[in-house]
């Protein structure tokens, strides 16, 4: 039953995207009649943590359909090491490359758009490789690439331009890492969507929160898996130093961007009260940050 | 294709691939600046301005030395700005054999050679401006690739607005950015008088051949000192029957009236004129009929007025005028020796600009910001690019050691300059709004951005909490990211200057 209720919601929005004119791509709204499911696995095998959390949503087939044009966005900001981590970690993002094929993907484009130089950051932070190893396509950022997007919603962003290949998509998966982050206290998935938009990024941090909200509901992700296997929890979001770097061995997943920032927040001991731009995008509607209204699904494996 | 266009080509793609293989990562030695150690004008006039002997560049006095044997053998076989000439001549210019070929004014060169070389006796160095191989990476780091660069990504990302080359065009694109072009297309400003220098060597082909290297090349000039009696010489046997095609037909005009007389200071071995002889009387070898001639006109006068306009050209150096507000402002790559000898031993070869546009993206030409005697050497500009944390590609590829090659974890270290606050512009100081994205890239694991969360009262809005950036000049290295990503328009809220900046000096701990 569920499943067919899925089916039609997808439908629907398709049909609500071809009349729009550009791909808005369809949000699965699985669990919206209990709370928002955030699945949260903890193990030192961080594929199986993977997997497991993923398997709370059923797997990658209720997101990837078979042809999918994917758009899987990790964190790959910064030129650091995977130990250092300031960005995805590699091996789960070659994984989650695996996934989408093996759900039928037509095409994997992993990409970001860096703070440092892309070259670097691709390189050292190894998901250059390890997306290629899985076969994703994996290219840089071009300047010239992004088009103006209007954004209906904007409190005060009208339009922004957004890059072109999440508007050539069929499905965007998100992959942000769990961290530490001066100004916004934690980033985490809501704050992933600023490597996919153009423009001066810097003027965001003014208002951020209305402004991060404003970008986030043109930008919504069919899925959102967050790395918490190594937790930058100190001088964020780059760090550099290995004592900064708390191993939690966690991977959290849902598609309420905001229910996931938000239980991620309390796995580093942070809470969403403390996060303007959170309990912003909460009472816009963009999702839901108390935690007491998560459905929160734990597991540990040995 | 004969031997010496084979040899010509190979270098030719040699110079090309390691312009390309110059970027980070940069693994192994396998970089641009290898050519320089087969420069003998570099090795010399560098050493002697710097006063100290540039070891890396021994190499290139054998490069030299073999002239007295092979004669002028770098400039047709193996100079990649020869072969860039002769490659655009055959296309600018129609194959018809010149009229009788006039070798006036061929002195020249040998007047700029001394003018360069009292210059450097006085320790200023000019003769970056005319070195063959500085020239070539010059204008390739400056000019032609961008150019190509540009070029190519602007030709693709505009098919690929037609809807059926969409996926082939953008496809394309994104894997020639991976392996040939540069990520983002590098455009430089100050570029043009390179450019136009540049354009006018080439352009000049069509109107007669090889005019660089006959009349102002003073690393051509050099090899032609010690090739007057060289041991591999053109050779003319007795079935010469004075015709005069190979008169005509020699790019170097090095054939004298009488077609049996080489002009071994001219002569680039070539061999064209051994190609056209119809009688098969011209060979190059160790053995054989060869009369020489010579080109070498320098009276007494020339040479006296060509050591005066050194001596004056050296001592103009002197006088001129330094604005101190764009010097301090003019950050040197980390690992540069103090400025006195950087500018001596910068060659403007641009191998660091090259290395660097494809890592932080700061190091840019100057023109007259460091004063005229630092005319063009290169410097940061961090509203463009900064200097990235984990990156010492300048000090790896400069051939002269301007720029020392440091350490990493040294260079982690070391003092650019220092970053300053403008209160006056910064958005939480000024306007009590968030942002301190300066504090968000500060690459040091020990932030030299901190913040303090103060109340502030914002004039028209009343009391805000907001986050306050300040510097932690103890810590701060000067790297320039926060001014490069400031959002401010405009001049940035915070500014790097030559404040406490930390020079190579060999030294102690080398500062």
């Amino acid at each position: 039953m569920g499943l067919t209720r899925r089916r039609f919601i997808r439908t629907a929005g398709r049909l609500t995207a071809a009349v729009v004119g550009y791909h808005l791509l369809p949000v699965s709204s699985l669990a919206s009649e209990n709370g928002p499911l955030v699945g949260v696995v903890k193990s030192s095998n961080h594929l199986e943590a993977l997997r497991s959390a993923v398997e709370m949503f059923g797997s990658m087939k209720n997101f990837v359909s078979k042809g999918d044009r994917v758009l899987l966005k990790p964190n790959i900001s910064w030129d650091r090491r995977p130990e250092q981590a300031a960005n995805t970690n590699p091996d789960l993002v070659r994984e989650v490359v695996k996934m989408c094929f093996d759900a039928g993907a037509k095409s994997v484009k992993v990409l970001d758009r860096t703070c440092n130089n892309a070259t670097r950051c691709y390189d050292r932070s190894g998901i250059a490789d390890a997306a290629r190893e899985a076969g994703a396509d994996v290219s840089f950022v071009s300047e010239s690439r992004f088009k103006e997007v209007p954004i209906p919603e904007g409190k005060i962003l009208k339009s922004w331009p957004v890059y072109r290949e999440f508007l050539r998509a069929d499905k965007y998966i998100s992959m942000p890492v769990l961290k530490h982050h001066s100004m916004a206290v934690v980033s985490g998935g809501v704050k992933n969507s600023m490597g996919l938009i153009g423009g001066d990024r810097g003027t965001i941090h003014r208002d951020f929160p209305d402004k991060i909200t404003d970008i986030n509901t043109v930008l919504k992700p069919a899925f959102t898996i967050l790395d918490a296997t190594k937790v930058l929890i100190r001088n964020g979001p780059q760090g550099g130093s290995l004592d900064d770097v708390k191993i939690f061995d966690t991977v959290i997943a849902g598609i309420d961007v905001v229910a996931i920032d938000s239980v991620g927040a309390s796995v580093m001991g942070e809470s969403a009260t403390t996060m303007p731009y959170l309990l912003k995008a909460s009472e816009r509607g963009l999702g839901e940050h108390d935690l007491e209204k998560i459905k929160i699904q734990r597991a540990e494996l040995g | 294709m004969t031997l010496r266009r084979a040899s010509q080509l190979l270098l030719l793609f040699l110079f090309l691939f390691l312009f390309l293989y110059s970027k980070y990562p940069i693994k192994g030695p396998y970089t641009v600046d290898l050519f320089f150690k087969i420069d003998p004008l570099v090795a010399l006039l560098a050493s002697l301005a710097a006063r100290d002997w540039i070891s890396d560049l021994t190499w290139a006095l054998p490069v030299l030395g073999l002239a007295i044997i092979l004669g002028r053998f770098f400039c047709g076989w193996i100079c990649p700005l020869g072969a860039t000439i002769d490659i655009s001549r055959r296309y600018l210019r129609k194959r018809k054999l010149s009229p009788k070929p006039s070798r006036r004014g061929m002195w020249f060169k040998y007047t700029v050679l001394v003018f360069l070389a009292v210059a450097a006796m006085f320790s200023v160095g000019f003769f970056w401006f005319f070195d063959p191989i500085s020239l070539l990476l010059r204008s390739m780091t400056l000019f032609i690739y961008p150019i190509f660069a540009f070029g190519t990504s602007s030709l693709l990302d505009t098919a690929s607005y037609i809807p059926v080359l969409e996926d082939p065009a953008l496809d394309l694109l994104d894997w020639l950015k991976t392996w040939a072009l540069p990520v983002h297309d590098p455009l430089f400003l100050k570029s043009l008088l390179v450019a136009l220098i540049f354009l006018s060597i080439i352009i000049v082909e069509r109107y007669s051949s090889r005019f660089w290297c006959r009349f102002v090349c003073p690393l051509g000039a050099l090899f032609g000192l010690f090739s007057g009696k060289s041991l591999l010489r053109r050779r003319v046997s007795e079935d010469c029957n004075e015709c005069g095609k190979c008169q005509r037909s020699c790019r170097m005009m090095a054939i004298a009236a009488d077609p049996v007389k080489t002009c071994n200071s001219e002569c680039i071995l070539c061999m064209d004129c051994a190609e056209v002889c119809p009688e098969n009387a011209i060979s190059y070898g160790f053995r054989g009929r060869a009369e020489s001639d010579t080109v070498l006109d320098l009276p007494r006068r020339r040479l006296i007025f060509s050591s005066l306009a050194g001596l004056v050209g050296a001592g103009a150096m002197g006088v001129a005028v330094v604005d101190r507000a764009r010097a301090s402002r003019a950050i040197r790559p980390p690992g540069a020796l103090l400025e006195d000898e950087f500018i001596d031993k910068c060659i403007r070869c641009y191998a660091c600009v090259r290395a660097c546009s494809t890592s932080g993206d700061c190091l840019h030409p100057t023109l007259a910001e460091t004063g005229i005697e630092g005319l063009l050497t290169p410097a940061a500009s961090m509203r463009i690019g900064y200097c990235e944390y984990n990156c010492n590609l300048c000090g790896t590829v400069c051939p002269t050691g301007a720029i020392h090659e440091l350490d990493m974890e040294d260079k982690k270290k070391r003092r650019m300059g220092l970053a300053d606050f403008d209160r006056n512009r910064c958005i939480p100081w000024a306007s009590g709004d968030d942002c301190i994205v300066c504090e968000e890239h500060c690459p040091l694991p020990d932030k030299a951005i901190k913040f303090e969360s103060r109340e502030i009262n914002v004039v028209g809005k009343g009391p805000k909490l907001v986050k306050l950036p300040y510097v932690r000049r103890d810590l701060c290295t000067g790297c320039g990211i926060c001014e490069t990503k400031c959002p401010v328009k405009g001049r940035a809220a915070i500014l790097v200057t030559r404040d406490e900046e930390e020079r190579w000096t060999g030294g102690t701990d080398g500062f």
